[in-house]
């Protein structure tokens, strides 16, 4: 009986701290940023870290940045960004007693660690920090730290055609980062950042869909170095229209990151797996969540001068990333979900023989009431993600003479009616600068 | 049942003997490499090489020979080009300091740094006596300017990598932009992690 009981009071402690696990705090974060309480949201998950739980460092540190970038507080958005990535390098490591404990609880029992196209996103979200801080060189930084992660993320699924966890956009912020800076050497390596994301797009959307943007800075680049694929690129995006390159002009882009990421729910199914054992089959999914923006015209007016008027485009669509590297994992998610509860079932049909052979019926059938709670309470799904991401990152791009002009954002829902707006102010424009302006929108 | 009970009790002892916080002092010239990144160490070790070879130039002689003084330098811009984000004054301020230790050259205060400077010599104008106060537009001028980057390329896989920091530095003549110096240092690091531990 004895070993019985250590054995249940292991059981019990595991599942107490499976519950620890769970980020308790992340819905009403996400409350709090859909309702466009920002600066509640920041209070909250500032004062309330230890609601997110010990294993989810990673999580709190990726939800607490974006919560911090919607109100405004670039820096302190940076230190979480950059606590989130250095322990998601430690978490390379594995705990072998930790991997172990999920395979006898859940999941949860891991600590947190972000999945590719998330880590990726970490630097794509540091990015437009920097840039909101005005501060290009740093941005910089995030993107050759981009290049080097790309090979390592790339690996992960093999050389897999639809390699999601790699990023078209992140490969082309890259490259209008690296054409900003206006180096020699960083334009040339604009260009190959501006060939990799097509290569990406080409992957993704199978050569059906390439952002206008990329089109036309691939095509301008192409034909500065004199790239031998530059009349291959002008004959396929024959539709863009390339405008000079005159020395009298401004670059001006618009990043703007629009809805809310999904969210994933548990899909269960009870399995009785014999007339006294019930086992409980668990695994996510993702639900989308609805945001009415899905557009938005980037407005550019001159002061005095004509009002210039460009529709964003698709980016990142990071609703799409996110289901689709959950739909990669989930063979070994579900055979996992499946294992699990047959392992539970066959260590506890020995025991419960074991029990009824010392002890009696009636401690035996105690027993198994028992296992079939703890089952049953054990076995949830791995809900963790990280919901503060928008569902997408759209981008426009504007060339203007230099001068003032007002700068300003209308968003537009499916029908194409405005159901938001920001003015940006009155903005200098130098020539030979680029300019970015960044928003997140919440409808 | 005992034996049970001291197996508990150990693991118990375990897990709280790795909850206890250790801090250790150490002397800022040891070696000390947590990730791999760009760290003090590497700052101070470049800046000192980096110098050393600087100052070692034959362009000290020469400036020697015509001008009948020691140079005067002053340090730019160092541009971080690499893949982290780097606090380039710690390392300007180790330039700096070497600069000043080598006692073959004169150094002068960088353009923010002058800003306070020049505001205490305004204010003494006002409020300092006449023989204590400094003296206006007698600030020594650099002869040349100290500038360049730190570059990085990284090599990756799942679990290891090597990085290569490179420091491009370069000694450039105020009056006639000639770069009468250039140098450079690299710093090779691989970093391993295990994919499990216990």
């Amino acid at each position: 009986m004895g070993r019985s009981l250590i054995f249940m009071l292991t059981c019990l402690g595991l599942s107490s701290c499976a519950s620890v696990s769970s980020p308790a705090l992340q819905p009403k974060i996400n409350g709090l940023i859909v309702a466009g309480q920002s600066a509640l949201a920041a209070e909250k998950i500032t004062a309330q870290a230890s609601d997110y739980g010990t294993g989810n460092y990673v999580l709190y540190h990726l939800d607490r940045a974006l919560v911090l970038q919607l109100t405004g507080d670039f820096s302190s958005s940076v230190v979480s960004l950059e606590k989130a990535k250095l322990r998601q390098e430690e978490l390379y490591t594995r705990s072998v007693t930790n991997e172990a404990s999920t395979w006898v609880v859940n999941d949860n029992r891991a600590p947190y660690r972000a999945p590719e196209y998330e880590r990726v996103l970490m630097n794509v979200f540091q990015s437009l920090n920097y840039l909101q801080m005005n501060n290009l060189n740093e941005a910089l930084v995030e993107a050759r730290d981009l290049d080097s992660k790309f090979p390592v993320v790339a690996g992960v699924y093999g050389q897999d055609k639809h390699r999601f966890e790699d990023n078209g956009f992140a490969r082309l912020l890259c490259g209008i980062l690296y054409e900003a800076a206006g180096t020699g050497d960083d334009l040339n390596d604009a260009l190959i950042a501006y060939k990799q994301a097509l290569t990406v797009y080409d992957s993704y959307y199978n050569g059906q869909y390439v952002p206008r943007v990329l089109k036309n800075r691939l095509i301008r680049m192409a034909e500065r170095f004199h790239d031998p694929d530059a009349g291959e690129y002008r004959r396929r995006f024959s539709d863009v229209r390339i405008e000079d390159e005159r020395p009298d002009t401004a670059t001006v882009y618009l990043l703007e990151a629009v809805g809310f990421s999904p969210v994933r729910v548990a899909e269960i199914i009870p399995v009785p797996v014999d007339m006294e054992f019930v086992a409980k089959i668990a695994f996510p999914k993702f639900v989308r969540r609805l945001y009415a923006v899905r557009g938005s015209h980037f407005v550019v007016q001159g002061r005095p001068g004509p009002v210039l008027r460009v529709d964003t485009e698709l980016g990142a669509d990071i609703e799409e990333l996110a289901e689709k590297d959950l739909e990669a994992r989930k063979a070994l998610t579900l055979s996992k979900s499946v294992i699990r509860p047959a392992l539970k079932y066959l260590v506890e049909r020995n025991q419960k023989d074991v029990i009824e052979k010392k002890h009696g019926r009636v401690a035996a059938e105690l027993f198994g009431i028992f296992s079939n709670l703890y089952n049953i309470y054990t076995e949830q799904a791995d809900l963790r993600s990280w919901q503060s991401l928008p569902a997408q990152v759209r981008v426009a791009r504007i060339q203007v003479p230099v001068g003032t002009y007002r700068v300003s954002i209308e968003d537009v829902d499916v029908n194409g009616f405005m159901v938001a707006s920001e003015d940006k102010g009155d903005v200098l424009l130098k020539a030979g600068q680029t300019y970015f302006f960044v928003r997140r929108s919440l409808q | 049942m005992a034996r049970t009970w001291i197996i508990i009790l150990s693991f118990a002892v375990l897990g709280l003997t790795g909850c206890a916080t250790e801090v250790i002092r150490k002397d800022t010239k040891d070696v000390v490499d947590l990730s791999g990144r760009w760290n003090d160490t590497d700052a101070r070790m470049v800046a000192e090489e980096v110098v050393k070879g600087c100052t070692e130039g034959r362009w000290v002689g020469q400036f020697n020979k015509e001008k009948g003084r020691d140079p005067v330098v002053i340090v730019g811009t160092v541009t971080n080009r690499s893949q982290e984000h780097i606090n380039s004054h710690v390392f300007i301020e180790d330039l700096e300091m070497a600069l000043v230790n080598s006692g073959k050259v004169k150094f002068v205060a960088a353009k923010g740094e002058r800003i306070d400077v020049r505001a205490e010599r305004a204010d003494q104008q006002e409020n300092s006596s006449v023989e204590t106060r400094a003296k206006l537009v007698q600030e020594t001028g650099a002869d040349y300017m100290l500038q360049g980057s730190l570059n990085s390329v990284k090599d990756e896989t799942r679990g290891q990598y090597v990085i290569m920091f490179q420091v491009n530095l370069e000694l450039v003549n105020l009056t006639t932009n000639e770069k009468v110096w250039i140098g450079q240092k690299k710093i090779k690091k691989v970093v391993k992690r295990p994919k499990y531990s216990m």
